[in-house]
């Protein structure tokens, strides 16, 4: 199978990182939390990109208020005469996502987790997040490609609700992509080496390569050329 | 002292203004007060400590927002709080326990509260050795643990303090919005502070600032001494770096990305430079950031220039009146509402983790499996006993939510064993009605069943009913009908032939889907009865030639459980021992049974024709016809007889019997003409139907014909047994 050990995602995500964060020339960076290995049940930690501006044009409208608030406005107009506070139109509706990359013990994968979320902290929903999906994302689901599809599933080390791109056949996608590689398992001694670690970071920039435009993430050409 | 010197008169420059805080209450947050409401505070509507982070902006188009995440109930910051340039906001949270608590909050005593905390700070000088003290938060918020909702008003850190002063806050013209234009006009102390910081050869200003940024600090002061050299200092140190040559500017993490207008915390930064430095010119620099760095080039630098206001420096003096309440998401001042019930009710978490693994099915296996169809099929279970509990149990699993149960009895000791919606406790104290029980297990095992048990007696032909208990039983009938009526599938589980006769004619009357399910010792059946005798045949498939004479006859009706007896349904338990009464078979028939009850359901639900899809059959013996069927699930048969003693099944098709006692077309036009009487009549009467049916007649005419034929041929024949 063409799996990846808890000690290989971790190496090839600290290699990812390094990757993503030179080519890609803008604000957005990965961050790696607890890559500890030694943790307890083979936790490998994740790596994240935070609050990223949805890939949309235009955000979504401003559901409509819960008839809870019905009276709620007035008494705080009152309060509001500071000619010092800027009025602007408001970004509280703006779209913005965080990815995070986590190992599936399960799978023994890497997979993908989002959450998308407005401005102000409220969570969007599914149609919403499927609504700033790029376009082609859509079509490849509903042409049954199996692992593009999102599902809501806890995060695994936050147990707050995320979205994710379904491990279930990752595996199966990395035998196609890694060819003859995917075959050798890299075992106690060989994880030390160079080729092990080669391995770990082509199969995680491999991974990327797929799971990443799914949702829009995306490094250009030269950052595959290998250099370790 | 700064240059006082060139201030411009007051009333030349524009009025500063402050771009709002947005604040983001984590979904992780909500998580965590609703287990802290239900295990710590329950009614305490005690003010709670809180933490909340933030980074300068770090996108041009978006501010950046003061989180208050999961992490902020731990009072201060967690692991991995505080980490790259974030900085820590202290705060606090008021949680009422109703909503009109929350309503009738008195939010400007509460602001103004928050605000005095703040204002206490400054006075005290304990805000310039804990500059985070500046940027403190206050929460009030309203929380509906049964749906998930959460009802807040954020009033983000404070510039509370300083509303009335803001207006006569003086601003250097302000920077052009191109990004290059940081510096304030020709002059200016801090005119050339980014390029002095660039070329600074003796310390990397970067480092420098991001210490002070690692380290928490949202606020501190760069002290540019003559030469290049740029040093980063606290808050309390402005003084003594006044004694020094050089300019000194105050720096504040900057959560605003408009090159245009400062963001909220440098009002409470400006509070502080007139009540303790007693300034009457700032310069500011507000940092942004990119990838954990202070970003130069965005940041903005400016000379504030400031009201003199005495009374606000006087020992003692009052808190300034404030300001903040934050705007909700439609711009609105308002409280703003998180429902969050999608994402953390765990009813609606099983129903949606429920359906996901049936999507799984359909991306994966079954692309045409129609689950909104399935799933809003209301389904009426007649009978709660083995085969009831099997059924119900299997149309959950298949993600339908509405079952009615009906039963007429209670749950027996020997009842757990077999009918796998009870247990022991159901038996207790006479036992539990089984329908009742049985609904509120299904709800137990899948809250978002929507599951009802309706006691009732099913009436039954040859159970004769006397004068005086005819109201009850036709009150039963009405009951049995309307139940019927707003299903979409009736099943018939129930342990007689004969309680079956009214479901079915109703389901006929009606021309409702029956699946009827039956056990003998070792062997089942399980069949759907075909529509109904007055329903409107299906469409014919090709419209080219509806009227010519010899096209294909449409399809024969399908019979029903009763199409193959040519006496009328008796009492069937008079006269009989204890174990013919009770259904005694082999405990494994019943789950096969109700299983195959369910998938073809399952399957006639997908069939375009649906009640009057004709039926499938297969020669026994012959491997799974290729296109036999254009169905997603397979086939559609009509009937499964099972044979467990040979492990084996065959599917069998018959058709209606114009003269059948329950689906005849004679006997539901009866029904709908007479009603209540026909009913009472039939039983009462047991030949009644045969009667109407033409049964008697039939049978009549073949002893008439046996005989002739007895007559004719001295053999002798069995007449008694068709």
């Amino acid at each position: 199978m063409a799996a990846l050990s808890p000690t290989d995602f971790a190496r090839g995500a600290r290699y990812f990182v390094d990757v993503w964060n030179t080519f890609r020339d803008e604000q957005a960076e990965w961050v790696e939390f607890p890559l500890d290995v030694a943790a307890v049940h083979q936790v490998s930690g994740y790596v994240a990109l935070s609050n990223i501006p949805a890939m949309s044009a235009t955000p979504s409208e401003i559901a409509a208020e819960s008839s809870m608030l019905t009276g709620l406005e007035e008494p705080l107009d009152e309060l509001d005469e500071d000619t010092a506070t800027l009025v602007f139109p408001s970004t509280a509706a703006a779209h913005t996502y965080d990815f995070h990359m986590v190992y599936s013990p399960a799978y023994r994968v890497p997979f993908l987790l989002l959450r998308g979320q407005r401005l102000d902290g409220t969570l969007l929903t599914e149609e919403e997040m499927a609504a700033d999906l790029p376009a082609q994302t859509a079509e490849l689901v509903n042409d049954g490609r199996k692992w593009l599809f999102l599902t809501r599933q806890d995060h695994p080390y936050l147990n707050q609700p995320w979205s994710a791109l379904h491990p279930c056949e990752t595996a199966q996608m990395m035998k196609l992509l890694m060819g003859q590689e995917s075959i050798q398992t890299s075992g106690e001694n060989e994880e030390k080496t160079k080729s092990g670690e080669i391995r770990a970071a082509k199969y995680f920039l491999a991974w990327f390569s797929v799971a990443g435009p799914v949702v829009g993430l995306t490094l250009p050409l030269d950052a595959y050329r290998f250099q370790l | 002292m700064a240059a006082g010197s060139g201030v411009p008169p007051d009333n030349t420059l524009p009025l500063l203004q402050f771009v709002p805080w947005q604040s983001a209450v984590d979904v992780g947050f909500w998580q965590k007060l609703a287990a802290r409401k239900l295990a710590e505070l329950r009614l305490s509507e005690a003010e709670q400590p809180l933490a909340g982070h933030f980074t300068a902006s770090t996108h041009t188009q978006l501010s950046s927002p003061l989180h208050v995440g999961p992490d902020a109930w731990a009072g201060g910051v967690s692991e991995g709080a505080v980490r790259g340039g974030r900085a820590v906001a202290p705060g606090s949270c008021v949680l009422t326990n109703t909503l009109d608590g929350f309503k009738q909050a008195d939010k400007k005593a509460l602001l103004q509260a928050a605000a005095a905390k703040v204002w206490a700070a400054i006075v005290s000088g304990q805000a310039e050795r804990d500059s985070a003290l500046l940027n403190r938060f206050f929460l009030l918020t309203f929380a509906d643990l049964k749906k998930w909702d959460f009802v807040y008003c954020v009033p983000p850190p404070l510039g509370e303090a300083m509303a009335r002063a803001c207006l006569a806050w003086k601003q250097a013209p302000p920077p052009a919005p191109p990004p290059d234009a940081v510096a304030g006009p020709p002059g200016d102390a801090v005119s050339d502070l980014a390029a002095r910081l660039e070329a600074s050869s003796v310390e990397d200003p970067g480092d420098v600032a991001a210490a002070s940024v690692g380290g928490g600090s949202p606020f501190f002061l760069l002290h540019c001494a003559e030469g290049e050299q740029v040093t980063a200092h606290s808050l309390e140190h402005w003084s003594a770096l006044q004694q020094q040559a050089g300019t000194v500017v105050a720096v504040y993490l900057d959560p605003c990305h408009l090159a245009s207008h400062p963001g909220w915390p440098l009002r409470n930064l400006l509070a502080l430079a007139v009540v303790r430095w007693r300034v009457r010119t700032l310069p500011v620099l507000a940092l942004k950031e990119t990838r954990g760095r202070p970003d130069w080039d965005r940041s903005l630098a400016t000379t504030v220039h400031l009201p003199d206001l005495p009374e606000w420096r006087a020992t003692g003096a009052p808190c300034p009146a404030a300001v903040g309440w934050e705007r909700s998401a439609a711009g609105a001042l308002g409280p703003r509402v998180a429902a969050l019930g999608a994402a953390l009710d765990p009813v609606q978490l099983a129903g949606a983790a429920v359906d996901l693994n049936l999507q799984l099915m359909r991306w994966r296996l079954l692309p045409s499996l129609d689950l909104p169809r399935l799933t809003a099929t209301r389904c009426l279970l007649l009978g709660t006993g083995t085969l009831g509990c099997a059924v119900a149990r299997t149309l959950l699993a298949w993600g339908v939510r509405d079952i009615t149960l009906v039963d007429s009895g209670v749950v027996s000791f020997s009842n757990p064993v077999r009918q796998s919606l009870f247990t022991h406790a159901d038996c207790l104290a006479g036992g539990r009605p089984k329908a009742e029980a049985a609904a509120a297990a299904l709800r137990a095992i899948f809250p978002g069943a929507q599951a009802s048990g309706v006691r009732l007696s099913i009436p039954m032909p040859g159970h004769a009913v006397g004068a005086r208990e005819a109201p009850a039983v036709l009150a039963a009938c009405a009951q049995l009908e309307q139940l019927i009526q707003t299903s979409d599938a009736v099943f018939l589980l129930t342990d007689t032939r004969e309680s079956r006769w009214l479901p079915t004619l109703l389901a006929a009357a009606h021309n409702k889907l029956a699946i009827n399910a039956a056990l003998g010792f070792d062997t089942f059946l399980v069949m759907r009865h075909g529509a109904g005798p007055l329903a409107a045949p299906p469409p014919a498939p090709s419209a080219d030639a509806p009227a010519a004479a010899g096209a294909a006859a449409p399809p024969l009706r399908l019979g029903c459980y009763f199409c193959n007896d040519v006496v009328a349904p008796l009492d069937s338990t008079a006269g009989r021992t204890l174990d013919q009464q009770c259904t005694v078979t082999r405990p494994g028939l019943a789950p096969m049974a109700a299983a195959l009850a369910v998938e073809l359901l399952v399957a006639l639900r997908h069939h375009p024709a649906g009640l009057h899809a004709p039926a499938d059959s297969t020669p026994p013996g012959a491997a799974f016809p290729a296109g036999a069927t254009a169905q997603p699930l397979g086939l559609v048969p009509h009937q499964v007889r099972g044979f467990l003693a040979f492990f084996s099944q065959l599917l069998v098709t018959g058709h209606a019997f114009d003269k059948c006692t329950a689906c005849s077309a004679a006997v539901v036009r009866e029904y709908h003409h007479r009603g209540p009487d026909f009913l009472l009549q039939a039983f009462n009467t047991p030949t009644f139907l045969e009667d109407l049916t033409g049964l008697t007649a039939l049978r009549a005419a073949t002893d008439e014909l046996l005989a002739e034929w007895e007559a004719g041929d001295d053999s002798a024949a069995d007449a008694d047994d068709f």
